[in-house]
């Protein structure tokens, strides 16, 4: 939290060509990015893919980033995110090196006081689902997987899966914009 | 299943949702990034899953990439060509100078502007108090109010976003705005203040990249976006100074002119302890039970 502000310079001065700063951006932002891209890709390989791709689209549309919206790593990790689940959805097939990720799905434990107000306001209103959906929700975003995959881990049928969370999403967003 | 997804709008939310999300298989994800690509209403819901879904990323644990990533990325960067304006942030102070200083200068937690705020707050007094909060300051509960003053400026500073940016960027600027006397500040700060939630004045962010003239408009952005994290700080000192200004007033009135507080202002027990004569002490009682146990 305390590292927001200089991250959000950081990105203002890349957004200008700033190498320097692009850098610095990256020391201060690489092992986050990289927790998020291998939960999703699983593989060290595609991971590093993920984030040269990731850097590269920062180091293009950084000028895109408003810091009114969103803090400014949680728009770099939206963008590795998105990169990153493109990439799981077409190597899921594939074959490489096995996996390095396993199965520690829950997120790490954060002391309340570094939670932002958007976080704990986000946690509340999944706190509001039925503990099933919870778990779904968070299994989704921290690993990506597709309904196929949470189905089989949460041990119920895909029909039912894909309306729970099509319900999740959107008490969720009723939660938050009310 | 785009199909039925377009039918229903909220439908569409729901995909942008799992998009972001990365539940749909190979197909419907290529769908879901044609519309991306095609639908500014899809994109413009897509951005606002990954906005509300984004703070998780805080409950992740960081892992090192390996060391030589960096290398690789730094490979791929067009050409070092555009580092001749490295303009480290130490250099803004002084460049921001020569502008128009706008209304940097005047926050620094000056509380000039509180006799504005005082007057908006008078009416939530009880009527009976409204002449008598003018002259209070200048007696004894004027000594409370300044010892008070700068504790809530410190109390604004554990939140971290702002206080970083702020001092080492506000220090130079307001010394020379200390003498400016208050008048300027009001004129100033009642446009401000609405736009205090706001994020209107922030696609200055975004700017052209290539531009030779960018240092201008680089440091006119940072002024901008640091001036609307001053307009919330100025917005919470205004509150806190005037939850003060009543406290003292409220005080003050209890001391000085005890007659004129609404019965249920009253501390009477207070009161008496400080030997001050209550005249209307009878009714009064009646509707506190409780306290007038304590009192006889």
């Amino acid at each position: 939290m305390n590292d927001t502000p200089d991250i959000t310079w950081l990105l203002a001065a890349v957004s200008q060509g700033d190498q320097g700063a692009f850098e610095r951006l990256y020391a201060a932002t690489s092992a986050k990015l990289y927790g998020v891209v291998l939960r999703i890709v699983r593989r060290h390989e595609l991971a590093a893919a993920v984030m040269e791709d990731a850097y590269l689209q920062i180091w293009n549309t950084a000028g895109d980033f408003n810091p009114g919206l969103s803090s400014a790593l949680a728009w770099m990790v939206g963008l590795a995110r998105r990169l990153a689940v493109d990439v799981s959805r077409q190597s899921s097939a594939a074959e490489g090196e096995p996996e390095v990720v396993e199965e520690n799905e829950g997120p790490s434990a954060v002391p309340r006081h570094q939670l932002s107000d958007a976080l704990k306001r986000l946690l509340t209103c999944i706190g509001r689902l039925e503990p099933d959906r919870q778990r779904m929700l968070l299994l989704a975003y921290y690993g990506a997987f597709s309904r196929e995959q949470l189905a089989a881990k949460l041990d119920m049928p895909v029909d039912l899966l894909k309306d729970a969370l099509r319900r999740s999403l959107i008490e969720v967003e009723q939660c938050l914009t009310t | 299943m785009p199909d039925d997804v377009t039918a229903e709008p909220d439908d569409k939310g729901v995909l942008a949702g799992e998009y972001v999300l990365g539940t749909l298989d190979a197909d419907e994800r290529a769908a879901a990034q044609n519309l991306f690509a095609e639908d500014a209403d899809f994109t413009a819901k897509v951005k606002v899953w990954e906005r509300r879904l984004g703070e998780l990323h805080l409950m992740v644990e960081p892992i090192e990439p390996e060391p030589d990533l960096w290398a690789r990325i730094k490979a791929r960067l067009p050409e070092p060509a555009p580092a001749p304006e490295p303009e480290p942030q130490q250099a803004e102070p002084e460049s921001q100078q020569p502008e128009p200083a706008i209304t940097l200068p005047e926050f620094k937690f000056d509380f000039e502007f509180t006799p504005k705020e005082e007057r908006t707050a008078e009416p939530e007094l009880p009527s009976a108090l409204a002449p008598t909060t003018a002259p209070e300051p200048a007696a004894g509960a004027a000594a409370p109010g300044e010892e008070h003053v700068p504790a809530s400026s410190e109390v604004t500073e554990p939140s971290p976003a702002d206080v970083i940016a702020l001092p080492s960027l506000e220090a130079p600027p307001s010394e020379p705005a200390a003498p400016k006397p208050a008048p300027e500040a009001p004129d100033l700060e009642a446009p401000a203040k609405p736009s205090a939630g706001t994020p209107a004045p922030l696609p200055s962010f975004i700017a052209p990249k290539p531009r030779p003239a960018a240092a201008t408009v680089e440091i006119e952005q940072k002024v901008r976006s640091l001036r609307r994290h001053l307009v919330g700080w100025r917005v919470f000192a205004g509150i806190m100074v005037l939850a003060l200004l009543t406290l003292a007033g409220l005080v003050a009135v209890w001391r000085y002119a005890p007659e004129r507080v609404p019965p249920e202002l009253r501390p009477v027990a207070l009161m008496r302890l400080a030997g001050i004569s209550v005249d209307t002490g009878a009714p009064l009682r009646k509707p506190l039970p409780p306290e007038s146990q304590f009192d006889e």
